[in-house]
C-alpha cells in the first residue's frame, strides 16, 4: 500500500515537473540559446533546418514564421536598459549603431506578437525603418519612441501599457557563426520621462 | 517512510519528469493548433497566393510579421505532385522563403537572386525528385529544384514598402506570384 500511494506521487511528481518544464520552455525559450546583445535577443537556428526542438515547438505555439536565415535576424527587446519593462507612458531613445545591413526595421508590437495599438482593429504599420530614418554624419542612429511626436527619428506607440520592440535586420551577417561569437553593438534602450 | 526511500522516490520522478519534458516536448508541433500553417488556412492560401492584410485585425494573422514589409502567402501540398512557385521580387527588397509545415524555413531567396526581376522554384517531395532529375529535359530556362522535408509546407513572399504609398502597388505585385502544379518542359519539336 505504501509503495503504491509512493509510486503514485513520484509519478504526478513527474508529470508537473515534466510538463510544468515544457511549458515554460515553451513560451519562453531556453534562457541559454540563442544570440543576445545588450537588451536584444534573437535565436539565429530557429530559421534554420537545424532549429531544435525548443525552437521548432516555440514556433509552432506562437504561430510565428521565423526569418531564414540568409534572409534577415529579428531581434526582440522586452526591457529598457536598465531591465524595466518597456511601458507605452513612458518615452525612450535608442541610440547605439547598427551592424552592415541591407535594411532595418523597428516595430513595436504587444507580447502576444500583435501589432501595438489601443484596439486590434486599429493595427497598422507604424514600423520605422531604414528608408525612412534620418542618419547625421558621423553620428550614432538616435530613435525617439514616444506616443506624442518628437522630432528627428520617431517611432509612434499607439498602444496602452506594456509591449516589446522588434528590431529587425535584412541581409546582415550578424547571424553567421563567427559573428555570433564576438557580435558588434545593437541599440541601448534608455528610458526618459514617463506620463 | 525512511530517508533513503525518499531519495529514491525523488530521484525516481525526476528521471520520468525528464522522459515526460522530451516526450511532450517533441509532441507540441503535432498537437499544436495556432502554427504558422494553421493560422494561414484562414485566409485561403491554399495552392494560390494570399495577400496578407495590412491594417485592421487580420494584420495580426502571423505574430511578430514585420509591418514594414507587403507579405503574400501560400499553402502547398506535394501529395498532387511537385509545385512550381513564381514571385516577382522588386529591387527595394523581396524575399521569397519555403517553411516546412512546422514554420521552419529551409530555403530563401532575396531578389539579388532573381532574373529579370523574378524568381522561379520547383518544390519536390523527396520521393519525386529522383524521377525529376532523370525525367526531365536539360533545356528551358534554369529552373530550382529544392525538396521539401515535409509534404505540406508554405511560401511566403515578402515585399518591402520603402513608404506607405508603395504599398498598394506591392500588393498587386505580391497578388500576382503563382504557386501551382509544376510546368512540364517539353523538348521543342
Amino acid at each position: 500500500m505504501r509503495f503504491a500511494l509512493g509510486a503514485l506521487v513520484a509519478l504526478a511528481l513527474a508529470a508537473v515537473l515534466g510538463l510544468g518544464a515544457t511549458w515554460w520552455t515553451v513560451a519562453n525559450g531556453l534562457p541559454v540559446s540563442g544570440l543576445t546583445i545588450g537588451v536584444w535577443r534573437a535565436e539565429p537556428d530557429a530559421g534554420t533546418l537545424g532549429a531544435d526542438p525548443y525552437e521548432v515547438a516555440a514556433t509552432a505555439r506562437s504561430g510565428e514564421a521565423p526569418l531564414a536565415y540568409g534572409d534577415g535576424l529579428a531581434f526582440t527587446a522586452l526591457t529598457d536598459g536598465g531591465g524595466r519593462t518597456l511601458d507605452a507612458s513612458c518615452d525612450y531613445e535608442l541610440v547605439g549603431d547598427l551592424p552592415p545591413a541591407r535594411l532595418w526595421t523597428l516595430a513595436a508590437f504587444n507580447s502576444k506578437g500583435e501589432r501595438f495599438a489601443k484596439d486590434a482593429k486599429d493595427a497598422k504599420d507604424l514600423s520605422l525603418t531604414s528608408a525612412g530614418a534620418v542618419r547625421m554624419d558621423d553620428g550614432p542612429i538616435r530613435i525617439a519612441l514616444s506616443s506624442q511626436a518628437r522630432p528627428g527619428n520617431w517611432a509612434p506607440l499607439e498602444g496602452e501599457g506594456r509591449f516589446v520592440l522588434r528590431l529587425s535586420l535584412y541581409e546582415t551577417t550578424l547571424g553567421t557563426p563567427l559573428e555570433r561569437a564576438n557580435p558588434t553593438g545593437l541599440l541601448d534602450v534608455r528610458r526618459g520621462a514617463c506620463r | 517512510m525512511s530517508l533513503m526511500r525518499l531519495a529514491y522516490l525523488a530521484a525516481l520522478s525526476l528521471v520520468i519528469a525528464g522522459l515526460v519534458h522530451i516526450g511532450s516536448l517533441l509532441g507540441v508541433p503535432r498537437v499544436a493548433t495556432a502554427g504558422p500553417y494553421e493560422r494561414l488556412g484562414a485566409v485561403g492560401a491554399d495552392g494560390r497566393f494570399a495577400v496578407l492584410a495590412d491594417e485592421g485585425d487580420g494584420a495580426n494573422l502571423l505574430p511578430f510579421r514585420d509591418p514594414a514589409f507587403v507579405t503574400a502567402a501560400c499553402r502547398f501540398d506535394l501529395a498532387k505532385g511537385p509545385v512550381t512557385v513564381t514571385a516577382a521580387l522588386p529591387s527595394t527588397y523581396g524575399a521569397l522563403s519555403v517553411h516546412s509545415r512546422y514554420g521552419q524555413p529551409f530555403y530563401s531567396l532575396t531578389d539579388r537572386a532573381a532574373t529579370d526581376g523574378g524568381v522561379e522554384v520547383t518544390i519536390y517531395s523527396k520521393d519525386d525528385v529522383a524521377a525529376a532529375e532523370i525525367e526531365d529535359p536539360a533545356e528551358g530556362r534554369p529552373q530550382l529544384r529544392i525538396v521539401s522535408p515535409t509534404p505540406t509546407g508554405f511560401v511566403l513572399v515578402r515585399l518591402f514598402a520603402a513608404a506607405a504609398s508603395a504599398r498598394p502597388a506591392l500588393r498587386e505585385l505580391a497578388g500576382k506570384a503563382a504557386c501551382g502544379p509544376a510546368v512540364t518542359r517539353k523538348l521543342s519539336s
